[in-house]
């Protein structure tokens, strides 16, 4: 599956980075003339979390399998680290009609798999009609591109040249469906149907995996570490005609976690690694002393927010699921945004991410290259424009300090946030206080992050909620779960039947139109409203993104890390100096 | 004992069953995944069923030999198990033997020196060992080997896990001495809780030994008391510590737990703790279950060491 | 068991010899003392935060005037992005007995001023946490739940173990059976993973006093099923007692004979018993605290508090955050040696 399918994944800070920072090890690339001429040779070590649970790249959805299933396979199309935007891979170019429902793609010309079986059009058919099409296949792709159940139609126009016909317009279909790696019709002719869903698994003899990635598989000692090596065949060249990939081998080294990557990198047996801004302080002074440079990228993906609860329902007892005295207060855009003016965003960057960071005011990260709303207004601490926005809903301070609404009711709720991590828990002890100046008294409690997801998925019994919505990707549409009323992760109010609100109504409505049209800048205005109205009701309270960094040894060249593509987009460039 | 394991599987199923969630939070809070997988995979674990059914259907499970899938490591329960088992029973055995190495001659020794100084430092010692919290010393020797990287000894000793980075690349010799290495810090830790105890069963029955008339016959036999004490003292005196053995390994079992999770020691504990986080069901119920049944075979062992020891066992 | 009188004057001469037994009731009652005196003595409140300290280190302290005083400070980060503190030796505050109603302090408004480069005064006698509050206020605070928990853990399970090992002990027969068969099968299962199970239960958002009171309760859990084997046993051996058999006869009903007569006899075992299993229930409490699973933010105790040195990486950049495992660890020896005390002066088999 390609990386930008998994964004937006619920986890704990530190899983979350982990998902960013490991489907960040795509195998993205650039056109290689942005880069110097390297040297071919040398071995880079990478960390991979958990190790792979298959290397069947339709039905893989899960990121430790996507970083040793991106090495090996290569799809049409592939997101620019930088823009965000698809760029052409296997495909040279493509077009879309006026209708913006016919997509025709064009093979670059002499493409090999790793076998050195040439791949045609008919490759591509192949893999979309009888694999991911195919619905005793698990594909997540299909679910997500198919309209009403209604799936595009493949046909192969030339050797070189393939067309789809979408049922109807669909914007991101290059985002969604450009990375979905091609494979050899030759070899899987015969693998076809519910079997393919168990073909490819860890155990497959390496020489049997065939892609079209920059490297193949040599070997996986399992559990351990996999060992790829430079796929001969690989389409890319560098300016002077030397052929890509530099690297000969590339080492994906299995480790338990975070801990463990970081010991291994100060042991030189990692080239590349996430920082997180806890262990920055650490890591940095070691930077001579290892041979490696820790990069500083910008903000993250990740958003990091604090959520109400403003669901309606009532529970299979008929009692509501939020005490209806508190959801009056959660359904007041005014009460949301007092708390927002309230939050010192500072504060959680500096006491939290050790200064590496920056302060959030919606759900875009600045990182999100094309399609984050730069205009809207910055949300800095300011306790008057929260008591004026409190005192217009009727809010009062009493002498005693404490908030009381305006029948009385005492302003005071539990902010849950999962156990699992230190910096969470001091985060919310900084909202807590934050709100303790306007009066509101704010009972936190941790929970696992399971149980968690329990309230938010189950029994709706939550008052507000501190949380991060992670993964990393462009692509706006993956998100829209999130944002249309009747989905599952519309936190505030999921699997609404009528949208409660009219601004509710206009974000469904913006999501449609965000799809609907194949026309990028029609799209971007529907995502600027999007992030505009977020923005203004606050449903999420965001609070800030930790900077990306990335530590490279220097021995590295052509190493070009940004926060969309992460260190390796350009991995067939990348080489070891002499 | 299989009725008693049967009676622990419930109590523990029963109290999982309570918590909430399950272990697809993870899919469940991302976006990309459709509502008919979730439903998909609940079916196929039969997480929508009753509690009383899922538990029988677990149980049968087992009882064919299949502890079942790991959500959190995506791999076969019986695979982690196996892995982590074998790091926990190493580490007991490391420190059940550093502990009996350090606790013997040093209660031998407090014995015959009974109320002198060695034996009032000795029993001070010790009662700090078992007065310090295993998670306390963890972090304290962690900090210590942290900050002094430069030292010869301390800094040399790896911080965390079963080995080292580049162990794939050792030869067997340096792979044993790497996992040696690692075993230390854990192993120390859990030796010095456990070393007080010992150091006063080995003294209490050195001093009993000491006062039987055979040795007093000995002694004024004239036979050296080097000779007396290694010879006829100290072979008696170790009897009442062999059937602590089987109590011991057990004990290590849960008392090892705080100390994986400092140390990262990928043991039962570890894996226990991060089971229950993730209510990773079928790796919390196989992590019990392996626990109750080291626990019933330590003693067990007790039990057999004990007969096998006791003298009227053996005069009959 | 002894008489009451004799167990006394044994006690008595057990402490009175053993000067490692009285220094260790000195210092638990310290720490208890310290422990109620906690809002008198701490400098700062329990959740008293201060930004700009975080992790600040210990103050170091100044004669200024012949007064001991504390220069105000501020930290910038460093390229590293380590917290470097600057002292502003143009201001000093003294520090003051008595005052803001407690022990010592800085006089709040005396500290309240700011210095130029935003600097401002604070008290940390053992340095500050990641919010600035004061390590040395919270391990005070923190220490009403550290040490109490111990205390009230082992009086609920020798509660339940009283009721459970008096019934079973008392009637015999199938009553008996069962109640030991649920007795071994909880002692058969590892103390550790039982603590995690019961604690997965118990999701704990409730507020800071049910939370405690869960605790506690997680905690009685793990040891009565050993307590109550014993009572059972001892309850067994009294039932034949002639008193007994007579007050049966007599038409005594069974709970009563039970409750007035039997269960009574093994108090003197029981206080012994928990005294000694107390250090255990301060541990346990403690660990469960350490890994995020006891006492929350922003109530706390030792565990909690330790629970910030749970990173390697960061104990080095602010190593105090160690010293709550000090505090426990004193608390720990002093329970276990006065125990070892209380044990020798009531085992007539003991050796010393």
């Amino acid at each position: 599956m390609p990386r930008t399918l998994r964004l937006l994944t619920i986890l704990p800070l530190a899983t979350l980075l982990l998902s960013c920072d490991s489907s960040e090890k795509g195998r993205d690339s650039r056109p290689a003339t942005a880069h110097s001429l390297g040297r071919p040779g040398g071995t880079l070590m990478l960390a991979s979390w958990g190790g792979p649970k298959t290397f069947n790249p339709i039905v893989e959805n899960e990121s430790s399998s996507s970083q040793f299933v991106g090495l090996m396979f290569a799809g049409l199309t592939e997101t620019d680290a930088h823009s965000g935007l698809p760029k052409p891979l296997l495909a040279e170019s493509w077009t879309v009609d006026s209708t913006g429902k016919v997509y025709t793609f064009r093979l670059r010309e002499g493409l090999r798999f790793n076998d050195g079986s040439p791949l045609r059009a008919r490759d591509v058919v192949f893999t979309w009609t009888r694999l991911a099409f195919d619905t005793a296949i698990q594909c997540a792709m299909r679910d997500i591109i198919a309209v009403d159940g209604r799936l595009p139609e493949v046909r192969e126009l030339d050797s070189l040249t393939v067309e789809f016909r979408l049922p109807t317009v669909f914007g991101p279909f290059i985002a969604a469906a450009g990375g979905l790696p091609v494979l050899s019709r030759e070899r899987l002719e015969k693998k076809v149907g519910a079997e393919f869903n168990s073909a490819y698994g860890i155990d497959t003899p390496p020489d049997s995996l065939i892609g079209a990635g920059p490297f193949r598989l040599a070997r996986y000692e399992s559990g351990s570490r996999g060992v790829f090596v430079r796929n001969p065949y690989w389409f890319r060249k560098d300016s002077a005609g030397t052929a890509l990939p530099y690297l000969d081998t590339v080492l994906l080294v299995v480790v338990q976690d975070q801990k463990a990557e970081v010991l291994k990198f100060k042991a030189g047996e990692l080239d590349v690694m996430d920082v997180t801004a806890q262990d920055f302080p650490v890591l940095k002074p070691l930077e001579d002393q290892g041979g490696f440079g820790i990069r500083k990228l910008g903000p993250t993906l990740n958003q990091l927010f604090v959520c109400f609860n403003q669901n309606t329902g009532k529970n299979a007892e008929g009692k509501p699921f939020v005490d209806p005295v508190k959801l009056s207060w959660f359904r007041d855009a005014r009460f949301r945004r007092a708390v927002s003016w309230a939050l010192d965003r500072k504060a959680i960057r500096d006491i939290v991410w050790n200064g590496l960071g920056s302060e959030a005011n919606g759900p875009m990260s600045p990182s999100s290259g094309y399609w984050w709303n730069r205009n809207l207004p910055a949300l800095h601490r300011d306790l008057d424009s929260a008591r004026a926005e409190l005192a217009g809903a009727g809010f009062v301070q009493g002498a005693d300090g404490l908030l009381r609404d305006s029948k009385g009711n005492q302003v005071k709720f539990t902010l849950l946030t999962n156990a699992e991590n230190q910096s969470r828990i001091d985060i919310a002890g900084l909202v807590r206080k934050d709100l303790e100046a306007l009066g509101i008294q704010v009972v936190f409690v941790q929970v696992e992050f399971n149980a968690l997801v329990a309230r938010l998925d189950g029994t709706f019994d939550w008052d507000a909620i501190l949380l991060g919505l992670g993964g990393g990707g462009a692509e706006p549409h993956f998100g829209a779960n999130v944002w249309v009323s009747s989905g599952r992760t519309h936190m505030w109010f999921p699997k609404q039947k009528q949208p409660s609100t009219t601004w509710e109504a206009e974000l469904d409505s913006l999501v449609v139109a965000g799809v609907t049209t194949a026309d990028t800048t029609l799209r971007k205005a529907a995502y600027d409203r999007l992030q505009e109205i977020v923005h203004r009701e606050q449903p999420y309270v965001y609070l800030g993104h930790p900077e990306a960094m990335t530590a490279i040894r220097n021995r590295l060249g052509n190493v070009d890390p940004t926060v969309l593509g992460g260190a390796l987009h350009n991995i067939d460039e990348i080489f070891v100096r002499p | 004992m299989i009725p008693m394991l049967l009676g622990v599987s419930i109590i523990a199923f029963g109290l999982l069953s309570l918590s909430p969630g399950d272990p697809l939070a993870a899919q469940r809070g991302n976006p990309q995944v459709p509502d008919e997988l979730i439903r998909r995979i609940e079916r196929q674990y039969g997480f929508d069923k009753p509690v009383p059914e899922q538990y029988l259907r677990w149980l049968g499970r087992v009882v064919q030999g299949d502890l079942g899938y790991s959500f959190k490591f995506k791999r076969p329960v019986a695979d982690v198990i196996a892995e982590r088992m074998a790091a926990t029973l190493l580490l007991a055995l490391f420190s059940t033997l550093l502990t009996w190495f350090l606790a013997v001659p040093l209660g031998v020794w407090s014995a015959l020196r009974r109320s002198e100084w060695p034996d009032q430092v000795v029993s001070v010692l010790a009662f700090v060992g078992m007065s310090l919290p295993s998670f306390f010393l963890a972090l304290l020797l962690l900090y210590g080997a942290s900050v002094l990287p430069e030292l010869p000894l301390i800094g040399r000793i790896p911080i965390g896990g079963l080995v080292s980075p580049g162990f794939d690349q050792l030869g067997p010799v340096a792979r044993v001495l790497d996992v040696l290495k690692h075993l230390l810090l854990p192993g120390v830790v859990l030796a010095i809780g456990g070393l007080a105890g010992l150091q006063r069963v080995a003294r209490g029955s050195t001093l009993e030994t000491l006062s039987q008339p055979y040795i007093l016959a000995a002694r004024a036999r004239g036979l050296s008391d080097r000779r007396v004490l290694w010879g006829h003292a100290f072979r008696n005196a170790a009897n009442p510590l062999i059937t602590l053995l089987g109590f011991e390994f057990s004990a290590l079992l849960s008392g090892a737990a705080f100390t994986e999770i400092i140390t990262s020691w990928p043991g039962m504990g570890l894996v226990a703790l991060e089971a229950v986080r993730s209510k990773d069901m079928f790796l919390v119920m196989a992590t019990v279950l392996m626990g109750s049944l080291l626990l019933l075979i330590g003693n067990l062992l007790a039990d057999i060491l004990h007969a096998w020891n006791d003298p009227r066992v053996k005069l009959s | 068991m002894n008489g009451t009188t004799g167990t006394f004057s044994r006690l008595r001469s057990a402490f009175a010899s053993s000067p490692l037994a009285k220094t260790a009731l000195v210092v638990l009652g310290g720490l208890y003392l310290a422990a109620v005196l906690a809002g008198w003595l701490a400098p700062y409140g329990m959740d008293d935060e201060s930004r700009g300290h975080s992790w600040a280190p210990p103050s170091s302290w100044h004669w200024v005037d012949g007064r001991p005083s504390i220069h105000p400070v501020s930290y910038t980060f460093d390229e590293n992005a380590r917290r470097v503190y600057v002292e502003d030796s143009s201001r000093a505050v003294p520090v003051r007995l008595f005052v803001n109603g407690r022990l010592f302090g800085l006089d709040s408004l005396e500290a309240a001023a700011t210095s130029e480069g935003g600097a401002s005064a604070r008290l940390y006698l053992l340095g500050a946490d990641a919010r600035g509050r004061d390590l040395l206020s919270r391990l005070l605070y923190g220490s009403r739940v550290s040490l109490s928990i111990g205390i009230v853990g082992v009086s609920i399970s020798t509660l339940i173990a009283l009721v459970v090992g008096g019934l079973a002990g008392f009637f015999g027969g199938w009553v008996d059976r069962l109640l030991m068969r649920l007795c071994e099968v909880f002692m058969l299962i590892p103390a550790f993973y039982l603590l995690m199970l019961l604690r997965a239960t118990l999701p704990l958002d409730w507020d800071s006093r049910v939370v405690y009171l869960s605790i506690v309760l997680i905690l009685s859990f793990i040891g009565w099923a050993g307590l109550a084997r014993v009572i059972r046993g001892l309850v067994q051996s009294l039932r034949s007692a002639d008193y007994i058999v007579a007050a049966r006869a007599l038409g005594v009903p069974p709970l009563v004979i039970l409750r007035r007569h039997a269960l009574p006899q093994t108090f003197g075992f029981l206080a012994i018993q928990a005294t000694l299993s107390i250090p255990g229930y301060v541990v346990a409490e403690s660990g469960l605290s350490l890994l995020g699973l006891g006492i929350q933010d922003p109530q706390t105790s030792w565990g909690n508090l330790l629970q910030e040195a749970m990173s390697i990486a960061e104990i080095r950049l602010h190593p105090w955050s160690l010293i709550p495992g000090l505090f426990l660890f004193a608390a720990v020896l002093s329970y276990n040696l006065a125990g070892d005390a209380l044990r020798d002066a009531l085992d007539p088999r003991s050796d010393r």
